[in-house]
């Protein structure tokens, strides 16, 4: 049961992110780095990864000259990271 | 935070409870607005009271242009919170409309109030949305004490009905010492702490 959780958000810092975002409408790319103490290269990667999985989007834009990158989860995300919550919650009440 | 390193099925739920928990800790400053409003209102509401019971100004009503005050100084703040804010909640979206249809209604009420001289009605009906308001944000803010300090304007809101316009204007300022401006300082205070 265990190696069934989604590779994809069994990863610490890809984990936090998800469950920030699911928690709020929409978050900046620095409220994600403050909250998760990552550093910025390695928040970029599992970001990525992320939005390849189709688990996030990202929007990319400027504010007041300055780029801005905002995610939000997207309903496969939500989906994805409800199952894995769920086979988590099994897996921990079969020990 | 490493993403790469093995972890057990309790550290994922860890994870999961601590990122939820900074989400729920965002500080939305709610406070500011609960208390502009309250003292904007209990001071015009006093003038209004002291202008009609202690002097022969003809026009003591034009103490309510204050909120034209609290009007600009709430949409530049407005303006300037969305640009800092790094986060979009829920529950911040909803207050944030939530007040912005507050304004209307308060606005709208006030124009159709005045073009119908209903001035004797307007008190108690202002203590009434008072009341709602808190109750709702209270809830949605999950501040009990709001909730509470609303529902207490409701019996003031029943002895308003029965009571002359001078007095009214008296028992809006109570009403809206109670359900604003103490709510909106122990709010305040909340706020403090959290940020710290």
């Amino acid at each position: 049961m265990f190696k069934d959780l989604d590779p994809i958000l069994h990863s610490q810092l890809r984990l936090a992110v998800m469950s920030l975002l699911i928690s709020v409408k929409e978050a900046e790319f620095i409220f994600l780095k403050e909250k998760t103490n990552a550093t910025a290269g390695n928040l970029s990667v599992q970001i990525q990864k992320l939005k390849e999985a189709g688990y996030i989007e990202v929007i990319k834009q400027f504010k007041d000259n300055y780029p801005q990158t905002i995610c939000k989860v997207t309903s496969t995300g939500i989906k994805a990271f409800e199952e894995y919550v769920k086979n988590l919650q099994a897996y921990l009440a079969q020990k | 935070m490493e993403s790469n390193q093995e972890f057990s099925a309790e550290q994922s739920l860890q994870v999961i409870q601590s990122m939820i928990q900074k989400v729920k800790h965002e500080v939305a400053n709610n406070s500011f607005y609960l208390l502009l409003w309250g003292w904007l209102i209990f001071v015009a509401t006093l003038l209004n009271f002291g202008l009609m019971k202690f002097t022969s100004f003809e026009q003591p009503y034009l103490v309510w242009n204050l909120v034209w005050i609290g009007a600009i100084v709430s949409i530049i703040k407005g303006i300037k919170d969305s640009k800092k804010i790094a986060v979009k909640t829920f529950v911040g979206e909803t207050m944030k409309f939530f007040g912005i249809s507050q304004a209307i209604l308060y606005f709208g009420l006030a124009f159709f109030f005045g073009k119908y001289d209903l001035w004797t009605i307007a008190l108690p009906l202002y203590i009434l949305i008072y009341a709602v308001t808190c109750f709702f944000m209270g809830a949605l803010m999950q501040f009990s004490f709001l909730k509470w300090t609303g529902l207490v304007c409701l019996p003031i809101m029943v002895v308003a009905v029965y009571v002359p316009f001078d007095w009214q204007l008296l028992l809006l300022a109570l009403a809206i010492l109670i359900s604003y401006i103490i709510p909106g300082h122990v709010l305040s205070a909340k706020e403090k702490l959290q940020i710290k």
